[in-house]
């Protein structure tokens, strides 16, 4: 399916926070493999929880595989103002690492570039 | 503990455990911390019979020392602290009358407290007022606000959407899926020129269970924000603030008490959120290195230590019996907590009005 300025929709899931960023995707499976990082990258996980502070403060989008709208994800990038997709079920799969993506988080798609 | 006639009180306990299920429904405890290693039910399972008695045993032993439920409930600091006790009501085991009997008496006692602070003790307003209007109006005089007639006020809202998010993480870090207890969200309050204000608390920054912690520059943080229209938001039984959107892109004022001093120049604001950053991030790579039984019980901590006010006045220790570590050590739980995971399985296939019956009546000690 094509998007935005014809970039192809790879993902659909729900549209967590609203917003649009892209950048290179970092997929990170376990929060012990962090150090990939870097600030401004798009942070790509099954979930989050409090072990991955150290990718989400330099994130300036979240992907994620499971959670809606009330998802640790979806509270976390709205109080950053970031945002996110929650809930794709294949992000983590369907995307590789050092991809370049777009994401909206205002319609809950992720786009490759 | 006081006895009150029951047939007044039950229309009290429907309202308030139907407010518990309706803040329940939403997203499945697999994912929330410390999950992945265990889910908050689990622990709960754990300690919630010795939680529950605790508590009511420290709130008569307050009363019989002369302590009304007013000073009980200051002591708890904040309403969403002590909603969390109502957390364990949905696991507990083996309730005999006696126990049964206990737990109703206590959860009509914790409606007596939140209403020491809640205007509408269950949020079922979607709002969380707990400042008066004058208050507001107090607080507004004596503290400095910067808003949009500020030149930099734009990079200062970048500043405070940093400085949220590192926040809440943080709190979660400390305190878990409960991180309530650090934190006490509130409003929205409407303010003399018809904007509306929002208040986050931030506060026990520092609790002693948690070695990382004592970096943490700062015991308590309050930002202060201010808005014209801020996305449909509403809060839950427990404190908890459901939006749909980013409100933070609205802003169009704020102030910050950092330590209960004002705190308004960039830099120090900054400060702020570099400190809390790093505190952060060093605490997450100390506590990715814990075990599952550590990160167990260091919840099992988190929860007593919302106790720890009532202990001191009480001259008790607060720390957890060691009965609850060994029962975890030793898995003295498992069938129940299987079966807790296979009822969740099942309730996700049910509608959400009849789930928010079950649950409801899980959670009420009458159903016992």
């Amino acid at each position: 399916m094509m998007g935005e300025k014809n970039n192809k929709i790879i993902l659909e899931g729900v549209p967590a926070s609203a917003g649009r960023a892209e950048g290179r995707a970092i997929v990170i499976l376990d929060a012990k493999e962090q150090d990939d990082m870097v600030d401004g990258s798009i942070l790509i996980v099954p979930f989050t929880t409090p072990l991955f502070i150290p990718a989400i403060l330099k994130s300036s989008a979240i992907v994620t595989d499971k959670g809606g709208i009330m998802c640790h994800a979806a509270i976390i990038a709205r109080e950053f103002g970031i945002p996110s997709v929650t809930g794709t079920e294949e992000a983590t799969k369907k995307i590789k690492d050092n991809m370049e993506v777009i994401v909206d988080g205002t319609k809950g798609y992720v786009y490759g570039k | 503990m006081e006895q009150k006639d029951m047939s007044m009180e039950n229309k009290t306990l429907d309202n308030l455990f139907l407010s518990v299920a309706q803040s329940l429904m939403g997203e499945p405890p697999f994912f929330i911390w410390p999950a992945p290693h265990s889910t908050p039910a689990e622990c709960e399972f754990y300690l919630g019979n010795n939680f529950l008695d605790s508590l009511y045993t420290d709130i008569a032993q307050l009363q019989q020392k002369g302590h009304d439920l007013e000073g009980i409930a200051k002591m708890l600091k904040n309403p969403s602290r002590i909603a969390q006790t109502l957390w364990p009501f949905g696991h507990v085991v083996n309730v005999d009358e006696k126990f049964k009997k206990e737990l109703i008496e206590l959860a009509s006692t914790i409606v007596d407290l939140l209403s020491y602070y809640r205007k509408n003790p269950f949020n079922q307003d979607g709002k969380n007022t707990i400042w008066s209007q004058n208050e507001v109006h107090e607080f507004l005089s004596n503290n400095q606000i910067i808003d949009t007639a500020d030149e930099s006020f734009e990079k200062y809202k970048l500043l405070i959407s940093r400085l949220e998010g590192t926040l809440w993480l943080y709190s979660e870090l400390l305190d878990f899926s409960i991180h309530e207890v650090c934190k006490e969200f509130h409003g929205p309050y409407s303010l003399p020129d018809g904007r509306i204000a929002l208040v986050k608390e931030y506060y026990d920054l520092q609790p002693e269970f948690w070695a990382f912690t004592k970096d943490m520059p700062y015991q308590s943080i309050l930002i202060f924000e201010i808005y014209s229209t801020i996305p449909d938001i509403t809060f839950d039984f427990f404190g908890r603030l459901r939006s749909k959107q980013p409100t933070i892109h609205n802003l169009e004022g704020f102030t910050i008490l950092a330590n209960q001093k004002p705190t308004l120049t960039y830099n120090d604001i900054k400060e702020i959120y570099e400190s809390t950053t790093e505190v952060s991030r060093r605490g997450s790579e100390q506590v990715r290195n814990l075990s599952r039984l550590q990160i167990m019980n260091k919840f099992v901590e988190c929860y007593y230590y919302m106790l720890k006010p009532l202990k001191d006045t009480l001259g008790k220790n607060w720390e957890p019996p060691e009965i609850i570590f060994d029962d975890i050590k030793n898995e003295r739980k498992k069938e129940i907590i299987e079966q807790l995971y296979a009822n969740f399985e099942k309730m996700a296939k049910i509608p959400p009005n009849e789930t928010i019956n079950i649950v409801s009546k899980i959670f009420d000690p009458r159903y016992r």
